[in-house]
């Protein structure tokens, strides 16, 4: 049976700092490349797995007050973060709200865009790195 | 062992003792504000208002 679910209260923490109530929207992309692994007499394409190629995205608003989003990114630039995670709900951990876990990320660029009339936001992208799934 | 506190809601509870995991940068978060050193030793000249092996009565 189909389900659909407003999402409303999902947490997302750089490290120990939780910054649910600035970020708008996260995209997380869980990806292992794919390798070919053809050899003569193969019929079809097939694949093996490679390396992790993981990322996630956040869209946040540019708080530049004490212990927000700006004090949070500013030396976090060109550097591996140790850990970012994000569930679903702020509920406990389980089975239907998993964990997951982003180590040794590294974040390249920290975008902000100005704009009139509008509330400033920065979209930010860790790249690399591991990530796993908890449930407990 | 170093001790700090939280100053940040978003790490935690204000006022609280920030439990570091192995994980945290401790340098981060104090650049940011999210927590802050805390020294709970009292200083040297610091006096305590009752010997804790001090009798309480005054009876003679």
């Amino acid at each position: 049976m189909a389900t659909s679910t407003v999402l409303s209260n999902p947490v997302v923490s750089i490290g120990a700092v939780d910054l649910s109530d600035q970020c708008t929207s996260a995209t997380l992309s869980q990806k292992i490349t794919a390798l070919q692994a053809n050899a003569f007499g193969s019929t079809a394409i097939s694949y093996t797995a490679g390396l992790q190629d993981n990322s996630l995205s956040l869209d946040l608003y540019w708080s530049t007050a004490a212990s927000e989003t700006y004090a949070t990114l500013k030396a976090l630039v060109g550097t591996n973060i140790t850990t970012i995670t994000i569930k679903g709900s702020s509920a406990a951990v389980s089975a239907t709200n998993p964990l997951g876990t982003l180590s040794n990320s590294f974040l390249e660029e920290l975008p902000v865009a100005y704009t009139l009339g509008e509330l400033t936001t920065c979209s930010v992208t860790f790249m690399g790195g591991t990530f796993a799934w908890s449930e407990v | 062992m170093d001790r700090y506190i939280i100053s940040s809601i978003r790490v935690g509870e204000i006022g609280k003792p920030f439990m570091a995991q192995p994980s945290d940068d401790i340098e981060w978060l104090l650049a940011g504000g999210f927590i802050q050193r805390s020294d709970t030793h009292p200083s040297k000249g610091a006096k305590l208002a009752n010997k804790p092996d001090a009798p309480t009565s005054k009876k003679d």
